[in-house]
């Protein structure tokens, strides 16, 4: 009826033998909780392997990431109403505007930088580090409630970028940069265009 | 109500400044040979990757001999090496439902296999090392699937990628010896035999829904 021979009482391991294999999983089980699983996914690294293996630093950074993300969250429920009043007022002072922004960003930390832009209309950017490189994503946010959003550019470790935005819709739009390097970079950001303002989100 | 509620939040923290959290933002925020930590993603991977311990349930259930047992997981780790591999390096874009859908059917050929079906209904063995190695292939295009949506740097991509490797077998182990003693454990009940058939059964049922589960996901997409 089956596929498969039937074993003989022989072939199958003693009750002595399943117990010793019961404890030694368990044993392991324990020890990759605590010195793997732990560091990787919680950023706990009581026993110091986690640092040791380089996954400690994975947990940190899901940490700070799910921080973020739930701080993001609880801003964008608060600003909702400035958002609105924004966007009238944009509708009367829509002009050419020009920025330079200077920010210094600490290792680990990452900060964000948005223009207020109408759909279509064109921004010529630069930016620049003084030393060092930075992860960024070049993106857009709807105004609260839209739920648009869009990825324009990204990258890693990078020095500098340069070119023209044209906004796909109604919203923010900017780059969200990122430290990864060791010591502070500083970002120096020059726009030019026709944008409502320049914003720090984060 | 709740599950709206949650998804909406799993869609905010994914797209706040487009950055993904967990394991994918984790990925995109690293640059460069990370070893172990990949090691690591791939055993997670596989020992939380219900679809790939089902087919692993199916193909040892019968087998006793460590040798036997052995060869059939070597063979299963040859196919999905390589095509793990060769699809990231040749960014095969196979749909990921549809891949997940064979190895939901894979499941189901297994339990099949099991219950003796093919020689009752064709009067021949399809040769099971041959079949195993075969969906060894189509798992190792899910996990290239996978690892092609966490957007990997490609500094360092095939180090990394073969740190993912050894990772994923790492956890095959992991979750074949945890098998490999409840079933002992059970093998030595009388009720071994008594529930074997049931008991494929239902190890092809669950291989159905994942196959019917992936379908649903592929048509409304």
């Amino acid at each position: 009826m089956f596929n498969a021979q039937q074993p003989t009482e022989k072939d199958l391991p003693t009750s002595a033998q399943l117990l010793k294999s019961t404890i030694i999983a368990i044993l392991v089980t324990i020890i990759l909780l605590v010195m793997v699983i732990l560091p990787a996914e919680y950023g706990t690294d009581p026993t110091g392997v986690g640092k040791l293996l380089g996954l400690k630093e994975m947990g940190d950074i899901k940490m700070s990431l799910l921080e973020e993300s739930q701080n993001e969250l609880s801003q964008e429920n608060n600003t909702s109403s400035i958002d609105s009043d924004s966007l009238d007022k944009a509708m009367v002072n829509n002009t050419i505007n020009n920025d330079v922004v200077e920010i210094t960003i600490e290792p680990g930390k990452a900060i964000e930088i948005k223009l207020e832009i109408k759909s279509g209309s064109l921004v010529q950017y630069e930016w620049k580090t003084i030393k060092g490189g930075l992860n960024y994503n070049l993106h857009g946010d709807g105004y609260k409630g839209s739920q648009k959003f869009i990825s324009y550019k990204k990258g890693r470790m990078v020095q500098s970028d340069s070119g023209e935005l044209q906004a796909e819709f109604d919203g923010y739009h900017g780059w969200f940069w990122r430290n990864r390097e060791e010591f502070s970079v500083t970002v120096i950001l020059q726009t030019s265009g026709d944008y409502i303002q320049i914003k720090q989100m984060l | 109500m709740k599950n709206l509620l949650f998804f909406i939040f799993i869609h905010v923290s994914l797209f706040a400044h487009g950055v993904a959290t967990g394991d994918q933002g984790y990925i995109q925020q690293i640059n460069g040979i990370n070893f172990v930590p990949f090691m690591y993603l791939g055993a997670k991977h596989m020992v939380t990757g219900y679809d790939h311990i089902l087919f692993l349930v199916g193909v040892i259930f019968f087998l006793y001999r460590l040798r036997d047992i052995g060869i059939y997981v070597t063979l299963f780790a040859i196919g999905h090496s390589s095509t793990l591999i060769f699809g990231v390096f040749a960014d095969i874009h196979i749909n990921a439902y549809i891949i997940d859908a064979i190895i939901g059917l894979s499941v189901v050929y297994k339990a099949l296999d099991n219950l003796g079906a093919y020689q009752q209904w064709f009067g021949m063995q399809p040769n099971t090392k041959i079949t195993t190695l075969i969906f060894g292939l189509f798992h190792g295009f899910g996990l290239a699937t996978k690892i092609i949506e966490f957007d990997m740097d490609p500094n360092g991509l095939l180090t990394n990628l073969i740190a993912f490797n050894v990772g994923v077998e790492i956890g095959q182990l992991l979750a074949l010896s945890a098998i490999l003693i409840l079933i002992s454990y059970w093998r030595k009940q009388p009720s071994f035999i008594t529930y074997s058939y049931s008991t494929n059964i239902v190890l092809m049922i669950l291989g159905f829904m994942l196959t019917g589960n992936q379908l649903i996901g592929y048509f409304n997409s």
